[in-house]
């Protein structure tokens, strides 16, 4: 793998530093390589019951009664809870508690939860589901938006089924179109994704004799998980402690599925009083927990002759399934449909933009939070629309790109201009040179002329811009930074570790800011009782806002370190500099002393030892009625581009090679980063070719991992990638977010790689060699 | 049949017996103890995968991995014999078969993933008989049969006559024993090859997978005679004897060999599957995958490396 | 019928268990002996972070009848490590970022050592394929694979 890095204009990166921008070995690597780290499935409890939940088969219907009388009688069941025993609220969700614990009057997808079973063992509590008897009386289900907007549909919940709208409006489209030269219109569809992390769903309640409850799990988001176990029990939050054991993955999926098994574990540990742990099998997980929102992307854009992109306009039905998990809007930016709706035009200038979202219920599993959180899905629509435009106007698509992308000073869809941060273009030219589009790439042939030879090789390219955090107004979080006197240090903070190698970057921050090595620093593992609030680890914010969040309270630190050390020294604390566990006189070297002594004599003199960091970034703005503003405070920008094989007469399309650049602001740790691009890739490699939740009459069909595809080793080709970095101002050391970027623009750009080998344009995913077979034969399916 | 929406299972199996003999008498008298509630087991990936949430649950099983002298591969005169224990890792590895029976080792290496292949068995994977069984389409190519023996005696049943159903066969796994599979070995005139469609690289059950094995003279450009294989197009593996005899006697040249290949798609009737694909789709992939394998074993047999 | 004992080598450490005839090899792994490591994804031989080494080969020990472990020596990732020492793929694992979430790294791990045991020199196509049978979401392989390719070029001989 190539990595090279450039340094964008403004960057401030001729800074020497100790840890920061160092491929350190991640800090848990070595108990992870053992197999000694404790997954929530690792660890035991004494006196544990098992839990287990009964689902609903009927994707929409009454329930007229639920008789538990023989479940509860059958030896070693210890409880058995359904809608009527909930002390607290029956409800739950990230942003709004729609969702039954345990559905008392109706069901609303095939594996909503119906009861909870608490046995001494699994198979006893398996048995005692069998026992439920539960009498439904269907009703009409509706299984798409179109059906489910429909005048005189069943309603799924008694507020309707839509759940909200959202636009972007700027200048007028109207008069773009009558002055562009030409107009392109496609409708883009894509489906329900499963997140398919290895490590399974479960949680771990623990109760106390003074009502207070703690909850273990492989949460993403354990605040938000306190907050919907406490009302569930009727306690206050104060009595919930959440205590995270590392996810084994997430990539959103555990942001929500960690609130079902929590509420869940917790009011079986209440009413028994006994420990219980709930783990779903992976069949479960993929039956009940959430998925990534499939869309049908409507998009039209107009242009002139020479490129210049002057409208464009964009219709998104998106599809919330049964419950609103991470849906709806959490004003003024947040949420996946506010997100998609803001994202849908793209990172290019365009002054007259005009897009409308549904977003709407139905009787299918619901739609979460999953890497990207709806921008892949606006990704795909855009960069498959504009690679067309650029065949319609003879424009190589590069160049189309680069006339009309973001450049530092552009205005957004959203009337936001972009003052700092930009590195789009630089991403372009940069995986042009590593892929060498402009030697290799052909133009796209006529479907006539493709040919009769067995195999042929396309090239296709798609950039892309998403947010660091999430354009709530709550979107702060904090850290308590410990010295201790011996130089180690503490570090208290509430996002979490899951991979993505997030606790090793603050780690490094921590050890540059302070000038301790990496190794003396502990993160501490998330825990919402001894954690500030911080906030879900999300939206690619954590690196860039507890860095910035750690780098304040190193600051209260340092006050009193520097001023030990100055009395040490004898020499005034503006000179002084921490660097590798020693303190010295910037201007005399050789006048030093190490770290520890001058903690040492903090301690002793009873100086603060601690730091307190609270961040909030930029506050978003965002109107809802014409999606103007500011939703988001800065962004990342990446170009990739593939060079797909497709054989002519099966459809099989093999991804051959990847180039992929990336303006992330600064690598903080370059070895991390590409982990998280190879990884980021080959999801979005997933989601172009295999993979799909299959429904029929909202039954899913391909339940596992045997038939729910996601790629294996055979299937990703080695990837090159290049790192730009165009300093953000507002993140620490100038980084910006990374986690969600790499898989966004994956699909479309082997998407545009399969057109320009067959000729023949895609517009709906995944592209398996059966789409492709009749693209080429021209079949309908 | 209605979904129960219940998709929890318990991480044991529910068997009550689990037994190791180590004779093939000893096996049988097991068998008969269990009066019809047990079954041989061999490698077990297929049976304790749906013995998980009770579909399939048997009350015991009986485990022959520790019979010894079933798991070679020889060359016995003309006959190449297979024991039932025979992994599909240990075909993929075995120099004779690549030798003398291409299409079987490309389909081996192709089947589930390395661990699969190293715990399962080649007879295993017949007498599950899915229609398409990756290692049981070449072997039906290869035309051959399997040995059953049971405490009646052993017979002797080619694997044209040997599928009933979806995962049915003539045997009773509650009552007999595959012991070994035999086909002749390809002769000096002969080839074989194989394809397999699928979703993914690897972890995948295909979409189609096809084998051909043909005797032809190339000199005179001639088909001497064909055996081609296909499945999952029919309830069983399917042979396309259409095809075959569009082949036999026949020039070798392009016609014949995409009339060949239409035939045998003509003959297979896949259902539309929301897993793997329309029929259309899959009928139209058993020609391209025909005329694939049978171009493929020609040239084997032009080049003379590996038949 | 009913309960058994089963004896078997786990790390080089002889046990005998009583079983019940449905365990599965990843449980009495897991449950029995707290040999933690190996983990379960899908309990049907489709994910492989269940993979342990029996007999030199690379099993999915989630569908593997405990019964079939009798005799058997077996490998799992507790049993790399050697005086506190990790094994060379362990630390080329470490070195080249192979790790992420790391549910699917002890697998990873044997499959690499797996690989290497019979083959030293393994090409790009043939770490792929031996990795093939275990999935990842993290890491999209390929620091997977350069790490175990870079275990094979690092000179050391004996024992893989």
């Amino acid at each position: 793998m190539n990595e090279d890095r450039e340094k964008g204009a403004g960057a401030k990166t001729d800074e020497v530093f100790s840890v920061i921008g160092k491929s350190k070995s991640r800090i848990d690597a070595h108990d992870k390589v053992v197999g000694r780290l404790k997954y929530i499935g690792d660890i035991e409890y004494a006196n544990t019951l098992h839990g287990a939940v009964l689902r609903s088969p009927h994707p929409h219907a009454l329930i007229k009664k639920i008789d538990v009388s023989r479940a509860e009688a059958l030896p070693g069941v210890m409880a058995v809870i359904t809608a009527k025993d909930v002390p607290g609220r029956n409800g739950f969700g990230a942003i709004l508690p729609d969702q039954p614990v345990v559905c008392g009057d109706k069901v609303r997808f095939v594996g909503d939860g119906v009861a909870l079973v608490a046995a001494v063992d699994e198979k006893t509590a398996i048995k005692a589901l069998e026992l439920i008897k539960v009498d439904y009386e269907p009703l009409p289900a509706l299984f798409s938006p179109i059906e489910a907007l429909a005048a005189g549909a069943q309603k799924i919940h008694d507020s309707g089924n839509l759940i909200t709208t959202s636009r972007v409006v700027k200048g007028d489209t109207e008069a773009g179109f009558k002055d562009a030269d030409v107009v392109l219109e496609r409708t883009y569809k894509v489906p329900f994704l499963e997140h398919a992390y290895l490590e399974p769903d479960a949680t771990i309640a623990v109760p106390s004799a003074d009502g207070s409850i703690i909850v273990y799990g492989p949460m993403q988001a354990p605040f938000t998980v306190r907050r919907n176990v406490a009302p569930v029990l009727g306690i206050p939050i104060n009595r919930v402690r959440c205590v995270v054991t590392q996810p084994g993955g997430g990539f959103g999926g555990k942001e929500d599925s960690t609130i079902d098994t929590a509420v869940r574990t917790a009011l079986l540990a209440w009413k028994t009083e006994r420990p219980v742990r709930l783990e779903y099998s992976r069949e479960e997980i993929m039956l009940s927990t959430c998925k990534r929102h499939p869309m049908t992307l409507t998009c039209k854009i107009g242009a002139k002759k020479d490129g210049a992109l002057v409208a464009f306009e964009g219709t998104i039905y998106d599809e919330q399934g049964a419950y609103a998990s991470l849906g709806p809007v959490l004003p003024p930016a947040g949420g996946v449909h506010a997100h998609a709706v803001v994202m849908l035009a793209g990172p290019y200038e365009i002054p007259n933009v005009k897009v409308e979202g549904y977003l709407v219920h139905t009787n299918h599993p619901y739609g979460g939070a999953m890497r990207g959180f709806g921008a892949p899905q606006a990704n795909f629509a855009h960069e498959s629309l504009i690679d067309e435009l650029a065949d319609l106007l003879k424009i190589d698509p590069y160049k189309l790109r680069m006339k009309n992308c973001f450049k530092l000073g552009s205005q957004t869809a959203t009337g936001q201009v972009l003052d700092q941060s930009v590195g789009l273009r630089e991403t372009i030219e940069a995986a042009e040179r590593a892929f060498k589009w402009g030697e290799k790439r052909k133009p796209t042939p006529d479907r006539e002329k493709a040919g009769s030879e067995e195999k042929r090789t396309g090239y296709g390219m798609a950039i892309g811009w998403y947010r660091t955090s999430i354009g709530t107004m709550a979107d702060g979080c904090g850290a308590n930074v410990h010295l201790l006197e011996d130089g180690s240090v503490i570090v208290y903070q509430g996002l979490v570790e899951m991979g993505q190698g997030m606790h090793t970057g603050i780690a490094q921050i921590t050890a540059e800011a302070l000038g301790v090595a990496i190794e003396d620093v502990r993160i501490v593992t998330p825990d919402t009782d001894s954690a500030p609030e911080s906030g879900p680890t999300v939206g690619s914010r954590s690196l860039t806002l507890m860095g910035n969040a750690i780098l304040l309270a190193v600051k209260q630190i340092k006050e009193s370190l520097m001023l030990s050390a100055s009395e040490l020294l004898e020499a005034p604390a503006e000179r002084l500099v921490a660097r590798d566990r020693f303190i010295f006189d910037r201007e005399k070297p050789e006048v030093r002393l190490e770290l520890k002594e001058a903690a040492r004599r903090c301690m002793g003199l009873g100086r603060r030892m601690m730091g307190q960091g609270w961040y909030t970034p930029p506050k978003p703005t965002l109107d809802p009625q014409t999606g103007q503003g500011n939703p988001y405070f800065v962004y990342t920008y990446a170009t990739q581009m593939a060079e797909v094989e497709v054989d002519m007469r099966t459809g099989e399309a093999q991804v051959k090679r990847i180039a992929a650049a990336f303006d992330i602001g600064k690598a903080i740790n370059p070895m991390l980063l590409e982990g998280q691009i190879d990884g980021g890739i080959g999801m979005g490699l997933g989601y172009a070719l295999m993979e799909k939740v299959i429904l029929d009459k909202g039954i899913i069909q391909n339940l596992g991992l045997k038939d729910y595809l996601i790629p294996t080793s055979l299937d990703v080709p080695e990837i090159s990638a290049t790192i730009i970095e165009q300093h953000n101002a507002h993140g620490p050391f100038g980084a910006k977010g990374i986690g969600e970027m790499p898989n966004i623009p994956t699909p479309a750009a082997v998407n545009n790689a399969i057109a320009n080998a067959i000729g023949v344009r895609l517009y709906e995913l995944p592209i398996d060699s059966e789409a492709i077979w009749r693209a080429i034969q021209g079949v309908a399916r | 049949m209605q979904f129960s929406g219940n998709v929890a299972y318990t991480k044991k199996r529910e068997w009550e017996g689990y037994l190791m003999p180590r004779t093939l008498s000893e096996a049988l008298s097991l068998l008969e103890e269990f009066k019809g509630e047990a079954r041989i087991i061999a490698g077990g990936t297929d049976l304790v995968v749906q013995n998980r949430g009770g579909s399939m649950q048997t009350k015991g099983l009986v485990d022959i991995t520790r019979i010894p002298g079933l798991d070679g591969i020889t060359l016995d005169k003309d006959t190449i014999r297979i024991g039932c224990l025979v992994t599909h890792t240990k075909v993929t590895e075995s120099l004779l078969i690549r030798e003398k029976a291409m299409a079987l080792s490309e389909s081996a290496s192709r089947l589930g993933s390395p661990q699969i292949r190293n715990m399962g068995t080649v007879a295993g994977n017949i007498v599950n008989a899915q229609p398409g069984a990756d290692t049981t389409i070449p072997l039906l190519a290869l035309d051959a049969s399997v040995k059953v023996v049971s405490k009646g005696g052993e017979r002797v049943i080619p694997l044209t006559e040997l599928f009933t159903g979806v995962g049915k066969t003539r045997i009773d796994s509650t009552r007999e024993i595959v012991t070994e599979i035999s086909f002749p070995a390809l002769r000096g005139n002969e080839s074989s090859a194989s394809f397999r469609l699928a979703k993914r690289r690897a972890l995948v059950l295909p979409i189609l997978t096809v084998a051909v094995a043909l005797s032809a003279d190339v000199k005179k450009k001639r088909f001497n005679s064909a055996r081609i294989a296909v499945g999952p197009v029919a309830v069983t593996p399917m042979r396309c004897t259409e095809a075959e005899k569009v082949l036999a006697g026949s020039p070798i040249n392009e016609e014949i060999i995409r009339k060949s290949a239409a035939t045998a798609a003509a003959a297979a009737n896949p259902r539309t599957s929301l897993i793997r694909g329309t029929k259309e789709y899959r009928q139209a992939m058993v020609a391209i995958l025909v005329e694939k394998a049978i171009k493929l074993a020609l040239e084997r047999l032009e080049g003379h490396h590996g038949q | 019928m009913g309960n058994e004992t089963v004896k078997f080598t786990v790390n080089g450490k002889g046990v005998s268990l009583e079983v019940e005839p449905g365990d599965m090899l990843v449980d009495v792994l897991r449950e029995r002996l707290g040999l933690t490591g190996t983990k379960a994804g899908c309990r049907e031989g489709e994910c492989g972070v269940c993979s342990v080494i029996m007999n030199g080969t690379l099993v999915a020990s989630c569908i593997l009848p405990i019964k079939k472990a009798e005799g058997a020596t077996i490998l799992t990732i507790e049993g790399l490590e050697a005086n506190r020492e990790l094994h060379l793929v362990q630390k080329h694992f470490i070195d080249n970022g192979a790790i992420q979430c790391g549910f699917c790294t002890p697998a990873m791990v044997l499959a690499g050592k797996a690989l290497l045991d019979k083959n030293p020199r393994p090409t790009r196509e043939e770490i792929q394929l031996a990795i093939s049978g275990i999935l990842c979401r993290c890491t999209g392989y390929q620091k997977i694979i350069k790490a175990i390719d870079s275990a094979s070029k690092s000179g050391k001989r004996g024992e893989v």
